[in-house]
């Protein structure tokens, strides 16, 4: 398996465990609607974004990259930043 | 005719359920059970009928109880209907498991471990005084609130366990611990 197949199952699994974290987060957010949970929601809304943007780019094949590599990091630094925000919340 | 073991499966499982967990109420069950609510409705009547459960109204919500618990040899005492319905509930249960493992608390104390709003906090604290499962004593800063009977949240606890955590449960309490 070449490395181009091996990224596309990454991040397709990416997407889809994001997703199914983010339905669980949503799920907990009308349980107890507090800013850390809503955050922490966002937090996995973002990685399943991620997956999905980022596996498209390299399904379609035309992103350069570093084009790639620059959303993934973009993803990743809100990602922690919206994480950090939710354990300084409660 | 075709649907009948299905129907029997459905009341086996909502009577074992009832068995298990008594003083759960109707929308608790269809939500763990994922019956749906005209169903549930039609076969908690009919057990009712059938003198297997008893169906009472208890702060807002429809509780249901076994007709006989072998344990006790009888139906659950009236007293402790009111106690188990309430340890059903997420909020009036972590106040009664709080002052039961901690003992007499400051109303503030209370709310901030809990971490649950004043008005909350405070319309739980009176359902529960109400019930006579709680009794508040002093005024003003040194207020405190104590279980009305220990013993009997003891025994209960250890009688009928807890309702199991869902995923979201789990999930919840897991961020909500979390302290910077």
């Amino acid at each position: 398996m070449d490395t181009g197949t091996l990224l596309n199952v990454a991040f397709a699994g990416i997407a889809v465990f994001g997703s199914v974290l983010t339905a669980l987060a949503f799920l907990a957010v009308r349980r107890l609607p507090t800013p850390r949970m809503a955050l922490v929601a966002v937090g996995f809304l973002l990685i399943a974004v991620q997956g999905v943007v980022v596996g498209i780019g390299l399904f379609e094949g035309g992103w350069g990259d570093a084009t790639l590599l620059l959303i993934s990091a973009a993803f990743e630094a809100a990602l922690l930043i919206v994480l950090f925000v939710a354990t300084l919340l409660r | 005719m075709v649907d009948e073991p299905i129907r029997a499966s459905w009341a086996e499982t909502l009577l074992t359920f009832i068995q298990r967990y008594p003083g759960v109420h109707l929308r608790e069950i269809r939500r763990r059970l994922a019956i749906p609510i005209g169903t549930l409705d039609y076969h908690l009547y009919r057990m009712g009928r059938q003198g297997l459960i008893t169906v009472q109204f208890q702060g807002g919500y429809k509780c249901c109880y076994p007709a006989v618990v072998p344990e006790i040899g009888g139906p659950i005492p009236e007293v402790d209907r009111k106690l188990l319905a309430l340890l059903r509930l997420p909020a009036p249960r972590a106040i009664v498991l709080y002052l039961y493992l901690e003992g007499p608390t400051a109303p503030a104390a209370l709310g901030q471990t809990l971490g649950t709003t004043g008005p909350n906090l405070s319309y739980y604290l009176r359902k529960l005084e109400d019930g006579a499962i709680l009794v508040r004593q002093g005024q003003g800063a040194s207020r405190i609130v104590r279980l009305s009977d220990s013993k009997q949240v003891h025994r209960l606890l250890l009688q009928f366990p807890p309702l199991p955590e869902t995923v979201v449960d789990r999930f919840t309490r897991f961020w909500s611990e979390l302290h910077p």
